[in-house]
């Protein structure tokens, strides 16, 4: 088994690696940004929009996310290596009530236009959010409503118990309620937000850049890099030649093959997504609705010879569905599934296909990393064991419709992204029989995540999330369970900043040398 | 000519009417829209209708399209469900670029080709002449994908001279107009090679040699002019392309122009703004191919008459 290489992969590397020793040449010459010229960010594409109601794509929230807050927030903690809960707008917070939460706003919080931020600003924002019916409504379907208590106290009243409510909050971004309205609403605040954070929008050239400054007036701490450009770059080789020629400090999303070029005249630097890619079976349809042939497919796929030959390392084999820093997460406690080829063929005649099944195998091209090739990795080792998959790849949108329709039969493959951070949000969608991408309809399942979701305490949900995810894993099957991804960044060598498994970036405490 | 005029303009309505079913139709090719733009959200069956109907896709297929139609018309595309800035308004913000690029491309290719063409048919059969077309046919055939990253690792990381990608002036428009000139360049230079060396065997050439004109006289005044015609089919398909976007070129470079906006859009599942995105880029195609016919007819009157 080996990475295979595209037509363009291969004229890609020729015409780098022609350039090599000129590179080499050229890389004392970057250029040191900081004192005069701004910090030059390139990622993969524009955003849409900078309302976060409007685009959730992390191209948009590594630029809004910077000039606009949240009552709590992740923050990464570089120690324990994990995304911590903190509170940011808000100084603290508790349960009043099963289905009410209380938040308390720092005082004398003002947005960058001079509008305070009291309850009120909840109560529109939510509004807001919700009335816009852009990407992100859905995330806060669990609010009925945003009671103001006083100017400085708000309660988020939820539509019954929900436990991760503060979770949530780190994506409840605030609005300065004139400013909105005046600036013409979505479409207006999207080119041209106004918030309260360690940056404040400067100018967005369309096509060219967007720029961002310093608040100088920020109530936490100051940032230290004085203006932030944004810009996007579709070519990952244009990334790194971008890195090469100083026009880019940090440059986003490099594929593994390019790492050893770009580590010529920049840092690479890695951190473990919370993005985890994995394949879920239809257990309403035979084959896979026994459990036996689930387990089987588990028992003949090889993860970690994906990870280390299909990814080049750069991804990180992962056994259950909970995730480092949510709260339950304890690998050990699952058993999870070795590979094991003949034990698989075992399973298989157990479940009454002694000569093996044939079933569909739908994942989408061009979506992750390597996305094709592991693809042709499974259906070959799938196939020792007996199992023979119809390889139907196809584009992503075709696949997307076709999983929410509930009739993708065989096995999928998909992925989660880090949505709240919190293990109840994101199984909800797979495991719940009201979730979007729910093939499973499993009583046990249902009444351990309505407790997950309705526990407010967090010593008591530690149990249930656990519970859960050693039921899932090891009983249910639901998956094959595949790994994480990495996130990788080309980094000019004079930046302090450390990136972190959460798909966004954090900036505010990045500094420069030199 | 005013009937040929007339009858240009009437089929250039029908294609673009014919061209905007298609790019309605298209939204329903690759399955539910509304499914599709909420996947990997934690959107349940509830959101999906909520926006369905708030996005008017409840509605029966025949309303959906005279709703879409009736708004094409006005000039309302639908608002971008990423924005919710009218679409047309987003494609409107990139299509200057798309129109520099390629202007600049044609203009490099025209300034280039032609006088290629023009020496190798006059030199038809030398060592000039071969080595000329030798060259035109490695343009033609080398991957622009291929062109545009040497292009960045000489012009842009080994010499400095210019930015490896991206927007902001004149100079972030060289290396792409360059790398996209290639193509054309060398089809045309081939092409006014061949069609003057078809005009130069006609009689009335002959004619004017033996009246003692001079050669730069009767290549440029008398065959010239005649070998313009395919050259200018020619020519026009290949601005049309440009203008639809060249999206290797642009994604290459970052050049924001309609061809890698489009793309995103694709990937974003923004669908009024793809739908607005490939209607522009048709548009501008179907103009531009009733403008070289009309140029046609101007210039071969065999045309407007027939």
């Amino acid at each position: 088994m080996s990475t295979k290489r595209t037509r363009r992969d291969f004229l890609r590397m020729a015409a780098l690696g022609a350039t090599g020793p000129w590179v080499s040449r050229h890389a004392a010459a970057q250029n040191v940004p900081g004192a005069g010229r701004p910090l030059v960010v390139v990622q993969t594409a524009w955003p849409q929009s900078l309302d976060p109601t409007m685009d959730t794509n992390v191209n948009a929230g590594n630029v809004y996310a910077h000039m606009l807050e949240t009552p709590a927030q992740y923050r990464y903690d570089a120690r324990d290596k994990v995304m911590k809960l903190e509170p940011r707008l808000c100084e603290r917070w508790e349960s009043r009530a099963p289905d009410r939460w209380r938040f308390h706003l720092r005082p004398g919080l003002k947005f960058t236009n001079g509008e305070e931020i009291n309850a009120e600003v909840a109560r529109f924002s939510m509004d807001t959010l919700k009335g816009n019916k852009g990407m992100a409504s859905s995330y806060m379907n669990h609010v009925k409503e945003v009671v103001p208590v006083d100017a400085q106290t708000f309660d988020i009243v939820t539509d019954g118990p929900y436990a991760a409510t503060p979770a949530s909050m780190a994506f409840f971004f605030f609005f300065p309620p004139k400013y909105y309205v005046e600036s013409g609403g979505k479409a207006g605040f999207g080119r041209k937000p106004v918030g309260s954070g360690p940056y404040r929008f400067a100018e967005w050239q369309d096509g060219v850049h967007i720029r961002l400054e310093a608040n100088p007036a920020y109530w936490g701490p100051k940032p230290q890099i004085p203006a932030i450009t944004f810009r996007a770059q579709p070519e990952s080789a244009t990334r790194v030649a971008l890195l090469d020629t100083g026009e880019a400090d940090i440059v986003t999303a490099l594929p593994p093959e390019l790492i050893d070029r770009a580590k010529r005249t920049a840092d690479i630097r890695t951190a473990r997504g919370l993005r985890r890619v994995f394949c879920f079976f239809n257990g309403n349809v035979p084959p896979t609705d026994n459990p036996l042939v689930r387990k089987a497919i588990n028992h003949a796929i090889d993860v970690d010879a994906i990870v280390k030959n299909i990814l080049g390392g750069h991804a990180y084999a992962a056994k259950g569905i909970n995730k480092a820093g949510y709260i339950g997460y304890a690998p050990d406690k699952i058993t999870g599934y070795k590979y094991d080829p003949e034990l698989a063929k075992k399973l298989l005649a157990q479940a009454g296909y002694p000569n093996g099944i044939d079933l569909d195998y739908n994942h989408p091209v061009g979506r992750w990393l390597n996305d094709k090739d592991v693809a042709a990795a499974i259906i070959d080792m799938a196939a020792k064991a007996n199992i023979r998959f119809r390889d139907k790849g196809v584009e992503f949108n075709t696949v997307s419709s076709l999983y929410s329709t509930q009739k993708a039969a065989g096995m999928n493959m998909w992925s989660v992204g880090p949505l709240w951070l919190d293990p109840s949000f994101e199984w909800q969608v797979h495991f719940w029989s009201k979730g979007l991408y729910h093939y499973t309809n499993n009583a046990r399942m249902d009444e351990l995540l309505d407790r997950l979701r309705t526990e407010v305490d967090p010593a008591k949900r530690v149990p249930i999330a656990q519970e859960f995810e050693k039921y899932v894993v090891d009983e249910y099957c639901p998956w094959l369970f595949l790994y994480d991804e990495e996130h990788i960044y080309g980094v000019n060598r004079k930046l302090q900043w450390t990136p972190s498994p959460f798909e966004r970036m954090d900036l505010q405490f990045a500094t420069m040398s030199g | 000519m005013w009937r040929y005029v007339r009858r240009r303009l009437l089929l250039a309505v029908l294609t673009f009417w014919a061209v905007s079913t298609l790019v309605w139709g298209l939204l329903y090719l690759t399955g539910d829209p509304v499914a599709i733009l909420l996947a990997g959200t934690p959107a349940g069956q509830t959101d999906i209708e909520t926006l369905r109907h708030a996005l008017g896709f409840d509605k029966p297929l025949p309303v959906q399209y005279l709703r879409f139609l009736e708004g094409a018309v006005q000039g309302d595309l639908g608002k971008s469900l990423r924005s919710g800035e009218p679409a047309l308004l987003l494609v409107a913000r990139r299509i200057g670029f798309t129109v520099q690029l390629a202007v600049l491309a044609m203009a490099i290719a025209l300034v280039v080709a032609i006088p290629i063409g023009i020496v190798a048919a006059m030199f038809r059969g030398s060592l000039l002449d071969r080595t000329l077309m030798l060259l035109s046919m490695l343009g033609q055939s080398m991957p622009i994908f291929w062109v545009g990253l040497l292009m960045i690792a000489v012009f842009a990381v080994e010499l400095r001279w210019l930015p490896a990608g991206g927007a902001g002036g004149i100079k972030y428009l060289i290396l792409p107009a360059a790398t996209l000139a290639l193509y054309p360049l060398s089809r045309i230079a081939r092409l006014v090679r061949s069609s003057l060396l078809d005009v130069l065997n006609q009689e009335y050439i002959l004619a004017a040699r033996a009246r003692g004109l001079r050669e730069t006289w009767v290549v440029g005044k008398h065959a010239l002019k005649n070998a313009a015609l395919p050259v200018i089919t020619i020519v026009g398909l290949q601005f049309g392309y440009l203008l639809g976007g060249a999206v290797i070129t642009e994604t290459l470079f970052g050049w924001p122009g309609i061809g890698a906006f489009t793309v995103q859009a694709i990937y974003e599942r923004d669908f009024p703004v793809v739908q607005a995105a490939v209607l522009v880029a048709s548009g501008m195609f179907i103009a531009l191919n009733v403008a070289v016919d009309l140029l046609y007819a101007w210039l071969d009157p065999r045309i407007r008459f027939a």
